[in-house]
């Protein structure tokens, strides 16, 4: 295993560099800079230019890039130019939010994931079964924010007075909290449950196939004892790897579902960020989530390299 | 994606080899799935299509009598500038749609390039699998805000984002196929013959990543609209008086508390536009011989 | 002819500026203490943008909320009549040319860090507004004094080529007195130090501002609120739900969003003077808004009856005019000279050879600018024109709009509202002397000029004639005037807007 990491480190740091001067050129690329957004909408060009000037903003592009990395590398994530904090300290007061969230949702994913998908990896009467089938198809296939949007629906129309958006922390106001979380956490959770169930599903099927599980029923154990204590517990190894991984797919989704449920995360500090180009928090946050995304990749072809054998790292 | 259920080679005469697939496909929907997925797409096109004729006074018939409720003149009643809202609805569809089906394609061709580039040389199959890294950790938002700001708002920064984000879509899959086709005797034997690596590609790896892109296909397009939607939210998508799907909840959720089947129009569209694409793939795959159920 | 009704069934009443229940600051000013010591009251409040510190001295609509909870001015217009009053200035002398202030300052007064309050934080403050890099909106009209010298510990005198008797207060109303010791605190908002009533404690950027109670504050009633905690919900929807869980103060919510909280015993609607224009402007050097006729008709074409009902949910009135139709001599037909007309407005431009004309209409992504433009494109469409729309993102058309950039045809979005006409021509960005529509400025500057020297009756008669010049000129047409509209919790009383719209929390109490 160490030698596959060490062989995709040169790969991984590529993709880090790459990835950095893309989000470093991006942003600047568009029409309209920070001093306009400081600025604010009733300021003359003279004023703007003025505020140009105060930002330094006219430095070469290749200085300010190396400025950047520079600092990166040994730990400095720069200074926001619109609010003149350390981005650093932006994205730190945005963690718990997005943490509190995917949390959350990781829980209801393993929680729904896991009974739907043990129901409809046991024999159940036809309908029931084509029921299961239709609810795990329309929830892969629905993505969290149209989920989120149906959910707000209904809960308008039943439940009036159910706080459906905004934000308070769970550590200091845990029921208003709690209330607030769980429709975001529900719409993140649900396409990622569902494809834990069918997952879970599948790996019952095989598993009950399987010559032991024959052997099993022919000796008499009771149908029930025969799931919970031969199929189950064979079908859930790889299911908990493919768990683990998809935490960090929750993360990633649940920008849009922090713009629908008016939650503060991290999503919503980039989406603010790139609309008053405030360069200095986009970038960081597009590396980060690269990084992260590229090292879940990782993790995830070690983990089923770990469950199947026949699966060799260095091959690839 | 290493998928060991393909059936064999496929090397047959081109002509045959299309009919073949054709014939497969087409079979998936004489499935009770695939023809109910079917059935539901046909009536959202046809009424999509059809709509000039069926409302001639146009999408943005604006009146006095805004926000109305169900009535039989107005099925789902008529959002805040008296217009329709069944009708755009139905409209809105039939833009969303079509943004998905100009986009996605272009993304499929592209993915599927640089997933079968490893066959050209390893070093361009290696760079194109981190591009396709690059592409699925970017945060898929700021993509689209910053393809809107540079491009400006409308259809061509849809098309340009949902296409980029479909390449890896199909390149992973792409590249898995490859990977896997590559290995076999048959890959091996003709390279040994010194048949042009162009034509082992086009002639022997490409048909055989064909079925699981098709199936992928259905997949990414309904992904397309809601893409669509999701920026759309955050109002940067269609610009009105166009509506798409998108366009239409952002208000209708504007609205929810005075005029709930405005934002329920365009939900239960989109709702039906997942399950009949997903009712398709479900189909597809069953005719190509792999297992839904064993798919993420 | 047309309907010019408005005062139709479908406007809506509030109460105006203030929610002071009768008498409760001057008999339960020492109850409400109190009640303050056993349990401490904490004001919750909600707003969709982030507070922007850096723009202390600026007029910017997220500062509303804190700007004069941390901060003092000189003097406050009165949100009902438009006079001047005592703030820290205890009273003021024009000279009869009115191009000298005197202004007298309050003893006794300190900031935050405890340091005493003189005339020199005058000066250095109005210095900051005149300074080159100054965002505010008064740099023009700052540096038109000559001289700002202290002329005692606790007087200072303002000089001025002209006459300033007036715009003064308007500077005054912006001007808060900031702290030169902390100044370089405004730029991260690390540390924010005024005189007002209550102290900036804490700043979550994006997310929330939390304020305290100032317990030297130099009023004889001390705030009665322990501390206020403002919340930023940049999501519309949930911006207004917050009104349902508990935040007792929402500020500008959309009208549509108002609505279902008309019939909602336990909040008021409370709904600020100032509130924001909603400009068309046309650039009159480029065809066919080059033709006087064309830009007329476009006045005519417009419905705004219908944006009013449709858009603005009956919040708000229809006027023609960039200023309060309080303003002297604002006459019916000056308030309300373009109705619609769709006839006359195709005849119009069918008559200019205008018919069929494609004109790109630039506005900026704001969700009520875009509302306002599916009306205004249906309105010019049925006229004969071809309008479409290019949305641009807020900070790139801001930019292009102090460029004189923005085209044929845009639509504009104005705060500001409250100030006097004299100052608002020189300061909204669709009136100023750099205004995208790029109007020759000998007459427009004249009536300016005439204007701002001028008090009394000719004020009058000089406002009179510059507002009939800019309608004829017809470059630039207010749709709508809307108020902004804030949900108030029922318990929250003694919270009262000034004139141009910044919440004032000094008198506020906050039961159970």
């Amino acid at each position: 295993m160490i030698r596959f990491l060490i062989n995709r480190l040169p790969s991984f740091v590529l993709l880090l560099v790459v990835t950095s001067v893309i989000a470093f050129a991006l942003p600047r690329m568009v029409p309209g800079d920070p001093a306009a957004a400081l600025a604010g909408s009733d300021a003359t060009a003279e004023q703007i230019e003025a505020i140009r000037q105060q930002l330094d903003l006219g430095r070469p592009f290749v200085v300010q890039y190396f400025d950047w990395l520079g600092g990166l590398v040994q730990g400095d994530l720069g200074t926001s130019i619109l609010s003149g904090r350390p981005v650093a300290e932006l994205i730190g007061d945005r963690v718990e939010s997005s943490l509190e969230l995917t949390l959350v949702a990781a829980t209801l994913m393993i929680v729904i994931g896991g009974v739907l998908g043990v129901l409809a990896g046991t024999k159940q009467k036809n309908w029931i079964a084509g029921l299961l089938d239709g609810i795990i198809g329309l929830l892969v296939a629905t993505p969290p924010h149209v989920t989120g949007l149906v959910m707000i629906l209904i809960m308008t129309l039943v439940l009036p007075y159910w706080p459906i958006s905004g934000e308070a922390s769970l550590i200091s106001d845990p029921g208003y909290g709690f209330q607030l979380i769980l429709l975001p956490a529900l719409a993140l959770s649900l396409p990622q449950a569902a494809a834990v169930a069918r997952l879970i599903q599948s790996n019952m099927r095989t598993v009950a196939q399987m010559d032991f599980v024959e052997l099993a029923r022919a000796k008499g154990v009771p149908p029930r004892r025969i799931i919970t204590h031969h199929i189950l517990r064979n079908s859930l190894g790889n299911a908990l790897i493919v768990i683990a991984l998809r935490v960090g797919e929750l993360l990633s989704g649940a920008v849009v579902i922090e713009a629908i449920f008016a939650r503060n995360g991290l999503g919503q500090l980039a989406v603010a960020a790139t609309q008053s180009r405030d360069y200095m928090v986009v970038q960081v946050i597009i590396v980060g989530a690269v990084a992260i995304a590229a090292l879940v990749n990782m993790l995830s072809e070690i983990g089923l390299a770990i469950l199947d054998p026949r699966i060799r790292l260095d091959t690839k | 994606m290493t998928d060991t259920a393909f059936s064999g080679p496929r090397a047959s005469k081109s002509r045959g080899l299309v009919a073949s697939m054709l014939r497969t496909y087409a079979s998936a929907f004489r499935r009770p799935r695939g023809m109910l997925g079917l059935a539901i797409l046909s009536v959202i096109v046809l009424a999509g299509l059809a709509s000039p004729w069926l409302w001639p006074g146009g999408v943005d018939q604006q009146s006095r009598d805004s926000l109305l409720g169900m009535s039989l003149a107005h099925p789902f009643g008529t959002d805040q500038l008296g217009r329709d809202i069944f009708m755009r609805t139905i409209y809105a569809a039939k833009i969303s749609l079509g943004i998905s089906v100009v986009a996605v394609p272009i993304g499929m061709v592209l993915g599927t390039l640089m997933g079968l580039s490893g066959m050209i040389s390893p070093r361009l199959g290696t760079i194109c699998v981190s591009l396709f890294d690059l592409l699925l950790g970017f945060p898929g938002l700021i993509l689209a805000i910053l393809i809107v700001l540079m491009v400006g708002t409308g259809w061509l920064s849809l098309v340009l984002t949902i296409s980029l984000l479909s390449i890896p879509q199909f390149g992973r899959l792409a590249r898995g196929a490859f990977l896997s086709e590559q290995a076999r005797e048959y890959v091996q034997a003709a390279t040994l013959l010194n048949i042009s690596k162009t034509k082992i590609m086009l002639r022997h790896i490409l048909p055989n990543t064909l079925d699981p892109l098709v199936v992928q296909l259905g997949l990414v397009l309904i992904n397309g609209v809601f893409i669509e939607a999701a920026i759309s939210l955050v109002g940067l998508g269609i610009q009105p008086p166009t509506p798409s799907l998108g366009t239409l909840l952002n208000s209708g959720i504007r609205y929810i508390y005075q005029q709930p089947l405005y934002a329920a129009g365009p939900t239960v569209l989109l709702l039906l536009l997942a399950l009949s694409f997903n009712l398709m793939a479900d189909a597809l795959n069953a005719a190509t011989g792999r297992d839904a159920q064993g798919d993420r | 002819m047309t309907d010019t009704n408005h005062t139709g069934p479908n406007r809506r009443r509030f109460i105006q500026g203030t929610l002071t229940a009768v008498g409760a600051l001057s008999l339960t000013g020492l109850a409400g203490e109190a009640v303050a010591a056993d349990k401490p009251t904490l004001l919750k409040i909600a707003q969709a943008s982030d507070v922007q510190p850096r723009a202390a001295l600026a007029g910017r609509g997220p500062n509303a909320t804190w700007r004069h909870q941390v901060f003092d001015t000189l003097t406050t217009l009165d949100a009902e009549t438009g006079e001047p009053m005592p703030v820290l200035a205890t009273s003021w002398t024009i000279s009869d040319d009115s191009k000298t202030v005197v202004f007298t300052l309050r003893d006794g007064v300190t900031f935050h860090t405890g340091r005493a309050f003189t005339a020199e934080d005058v000066i250095y403050t109005l210095n900051l507004i005149a300074d080159e890099g100054s965002i505010s909106q008064m740099a023009s009209i700052a540096r038109k004094f000559t001289q700002v010298e202290a002329t005692g510990p606790l007087e200072v005198t303002i000089t001025s080529t002209d006459p300033i008797g007036k715009s003064i207060f308007d500077v005054a109303q912006l001007a808060v007195i900031v702290d030169q010791e902390t100044i370089s605190g405004l730029e991260d908002g690390s540390k924010v130090v005024g005189t007002g009533p209550f102290t900036w404690e804490e700043w979550k950027v994006g997310a929330m501002l939390r304020l305290a109670k100032n317990p030297n504050y130099w009023a004889e009633t001390k705030p009665a609120i322990d501390a206020i905690e403002i919340s930023i919900i940049t999501d519309r929807t949930a911006h207004a739900n917050a009104a349902r869980s508990g935040t007792q103060f929402v500020f500008e919510v959309t009208p549509s969003e108002a609505v279902p909280f008309e019939h909602d015993r336990r909040v008021t609607l409370m709904n600020s003077p100032a509130g924001l224009i909603f400009p068309v402007g046309m650039n009159v050097t480029i065809a066919p808004m080059d033709n006087k006729a064309v830009r007329q008709a476009v006045g005519y074409a417009i419905d705004r009856d219908r944006i009013l009902d449709q858009v603005f949910n009956g919040f708000g009135s229809t006027s023609d005019l960039w200023w309060s139709e309080t303003e002297a001599g604002m006459t019916d037909d000056l308030i309300h000279r373009y109705s619609y007309d769709p006839d006359r407005a195709r005849q119009m431009i069918k008559d200019a050879g205008a018919e069929g004309a494609e004109i790109e209409i630039s506005l900026p992504a704001i969700p009520m600018v875009q509302a306002v433009f599916e009306v205004l494109q249906y309105n010019l469409r049925e006229v004969g024109l071809v309008p479409t729309g290019r949305v641009l993102n807020v900070t790139e058309f801001d930019g292009l709009q102090a460029n004189q950039d923005l085209g044929a045809m845009f639509q504009q979005i104005h705060g500001l509202q409250g100030f006097s006409a004299a100052t608002l021509v020189d300061v909204l960005a669709a009136v100023r002397d750099q205004n995208p529509s790029n109007i020759p400025l000998e007459r427009y500057r004249a009536l300016k000029d005439k204007l701002q020297s001028s008090t009394g009756e000719a004020y009058t008669v000089a406002l009179k004639e510059l507002a009939e010049y800019m309608l004829d000129e017809a470059f630039s047409h207010v749709m709508v005037h809307a108020p902004s509209v804030s949900v108030v919790s029922t318990k929250l009383t003694g919270a009262r807007f000034n004139a141009v719209g910044y919440l004032e929390l000094v008198d506020a109490k906050l039961e159970g």
